[in-house]
């Protein structure tokens, strides 16, 4: 496959680039199969040449059957046609005569739930009709074999629910069904089979259980691992730091044993200890420490304020230290956001700070798998406190 | 011979885009399809009135603007039908696009129903013109039905020209300003508006290379004149309807497989 290079919106020539390669794939009839992987991974390409809709540059696909393709459910539909004639319209195009849609045109219209309306240009509908009215056509279609393109779930709840009711019915009719997506829940209410693709290459092949969880634990590794730079909440100067008449100098993770460190384990004590500077005498200053997750999530966050704790006046430099017991982050990767202020409520007001490092700060925690899963590790104990069953006791008593 | 058994399979495809074509255009307006009427009949009115009043040729000997306007009506019936293939066709691949990126439909199909829907135009203004000719000299003569013997090889002739262009508006689209513009020349440099007789001695010749002129003639003669077209006229035409077939085929058939990656 080529994709053309745009450079300052004009084209400056064709770089070559293999969307797929070295596919070795043998898909018997009547499997589901759920083709799963991250953006340009090359699901949609290998879709397209099963389809063969686009050629390969090398090697051969056969395919016993007819292919029916739901790449895009909107595609074929003219927004000045009304529902009806686009079912004419969109029947046509997936090879359909005029008495064949005929036949098929009240269950169409019945599965869309747009009956009402089937008299209306299509341009009238909200999205989501479009997308039910396209989505209907297709799953009206006569084929062997179903391509789909990341578009189960589209429409309302009780919308997904009838289409994949309608996906089942065509396994249990024997039929092949190839489903490109991003939505592990269908894959998983779906395929027995699950092609993981990554840059192009088969990843991993296998039944849909252990393909899901290598693919989960790969992305939740990679989550892990965005660089700071390319974070999307991106962070530097989002406050106004107008007034430093106090600045952060340094910060540090410190351990028990008063050793810094950027990795700890989840149930470790541990010590944030901020440096400052004041320039001049600043009385009661609040300091305010937030963790992160690199999602953006905040998942924890003091500040001296709320506790009550009073710093007093302070001038030239000095050190303030925040104390964890026990910390109880699970494992990942969080950023930590310090910053010193003129009062609480200012803070939230104004944003204007004294000195603030956004997620300017990155701490790793790793988890043993008894801290369970999640982001917080709470506290806990297991305990059975009711069995409707005997007891062990009364059934040793039984036991002759 | 694929193309043709693609077209055979696929008719009810085909018909149906063009029929769609056709109405979608004119949805929503009051008038309707008679737009695909009054368009074509103003142009010619004005031409008309133009080339016989204001402008006078110099051989028109038809001389009245009536007479003047039913002979560019007849040289603009052909024209209606390839001008509207070539325009609309530089940008069918590309328009269609999600068509073709998401439905493993044959790519040759697509530009054929914008031909289809640009001869249903013209067959429209050809009943429109054969209406107007009864009223004025009460002289239809059965020539007028070989028109529909015509159409078809138009029909080819125009494909093969709006596959050409498509597949080229694909790579670079420029081709699509470029027609406009080649359009504008040619409509200019063929007999539709100036008689063949009124070019100089010395592109009467050179003008038969111009495909439209063996097919102006044919229909001049087929509607106007009454009689069967020259052997020279009809020659010419089907020597160009073959050639027109052949380039836009292998323009098509080496850029095929990478349309869909451009589109």
């Amino acid at each position: 496959m080529r994709d053309l290079l745009t450079l300052n919106g004009r084209s400056k020539g064709v770089t070559e680039h293999w969307a797929l390669s070295g596919i070795n794939l043998n898909i018997p009839a009547g499997q589901s199969i759920g083709l799963i992987g991250r953006n340009a991974s090359g699901k949609s390409t290998l879709l397209r040449i099963i389809a063969s809709i686009t050629q390969p540059t090398e090697g051969e696909i056969r395919v016993n059957g007819r292919i029916s393709t739901v790449l895009d459910v909107q595609s074929g539909l003219d927004p000045r046609l009304t529902g009806r004639q686009n079912i004419f319209l969109k029947g046509a195009i997936h090879g359909l005569n005029r008495s064949q849609i005929q036949e098929k045109l009240r269950s169409i219209i019945d599965f869309s739930g747009l009956s009402e309306y089937i008299g209306y240009p299509i341009n009238t509908y909200s999205a989501g009709m479009i997308i039910r009215l396209g989505f209907s056509i297709a799953m009206h279609m006569e084929f062997d074999i179903l391509l789909m393109d990341e578009v189960l779930s589209v429409g309302d709840v009780v919308f997904q629910r009838q289409c994949l009711a309608r996906v089942r019915e065509f396994l249990n009719q024997g039929k092949t069904i190839i489903l490109a997506t991003h939505s592990l829940s269908d894959v998983a209410a779906i395929c027995q089979r699950v092609i993981l693709l990554k840059d192009g290459r088969i990843h991993h092949d296998g039944e849909t259980e252990n393909v899901l969880k290598t693919y989960w634990q790969a992305c939740e590794r990679e989550q892990n691992q965005i660089p700071r730079h390319l974070h999307p909440f991106n962070p530097e100067n989002v406050y106004g730091t107008d007034t430093q008449e106090i600045q952060i100098c340094e910060v540090k993770f410190v351990d028990a044993e008063g050793k810094e460190r950027d990795a700890f384990w989840t149930q470790e004590p541990m010590t944030v200890a901020i440096r400052f500077k004041s320039r001049r005498p600043v009385k009661d200053p609040l300091f305010r420490v937030q963790f992160f997750r690199n999602e953006g999530l905040w998942v924890h966050g003091v500040n001296t304020a709320r506790v009550g704790f009073k710093a007093g006046v302070l001038s030239g430099e000095g050190e303030i230290v925040l104390e964890y017991e026990r910390l109880n982050l699970l494992e990942g990767e969080y950023y930590v956001t310090v910053g010193i202020w003129p009062d609480e409520y200012r803070s939230f007001m104004t944003d204007i700070a004294y000195d603030c490092h956004q997620f300017s700060y990155v701490l790793r925690i790793r988890s043993k798998r008894k801290d369970g899963g999640g982001i917080v590790s709470n506290p806990f104990s297991w305990r059975l406190t009711r069995n409707k069953g005997r007891t062990v006791a009364e059934l040793g008593r039984r036991r002759p | 011979m694929t193309i043709i058994r693609g077209l055979e399979e696929h008719r009810h495809l085909v018909l149906t885009l063009s029929v769609h074509d056709f109405r979608s255009q004119y949805l929503g307006s009051v008038l309707g399809f008679f737009w695909s009427l009054i368009k074509p009949l103003v142009l010619i009115g004005v031409y008309a009135l133009v080339f016989s009043w204001v402008v006078t040729p110099t051989t028109s000997g038809q001389g009245k603007p009536l007479n003047f306007g039913l002979y560019i009506f007849a040289g603009m019936l052909p024209w209606l039908a390839i001008q509207e293939s070539l325009q609309r066709g530089t940008t069918v691949f590309v328009d269609q696009s999600h068509l073709i990126r998401n439905h493993a439909i044959p790519l040759y199909l697509i530009p054929f129903h914008i031909v289809l829907s640009a001869t249903v135009s013209e067959i429209m203004a050809l009943m429109v013109f054969l209406l107007i000719k009864g009223l004025i000299d009460q002289n239809i003569t059965f020539h007028c039905v070989l028109i529909m013997a015509l159409i078809p090889i138009q029909i080819i002739f125009c494909y093969g020209m709006a596959l050409m262009v498509a597949t080229l508006t694909v790579f670079l689209r420029d081709f699509s300003h470029l027609t406009t513009t080649i359009l504008f020349v040619w409509f200019f440099t063929s007999p539709i508006v100036f008689p063949l007789e009124s070019f100089p001695a010395y592109l009467q010749r050179i003008i038969w290379f111009n495909p439209l002129t063996g097919l102006t003639e044919i229909y001049r003669d087929l509607l106007l004149v009454g009689r069967l077209p020259a052997v020279l006229a009809v020659a010419s035409f089907l020597s160009f309807t073959a050639l027109s077939m052949v380039i836009g085929l292998s323009f098509y058939h080496k850029a095929r497989k990478e349309i869909v990656d451009w589109v």
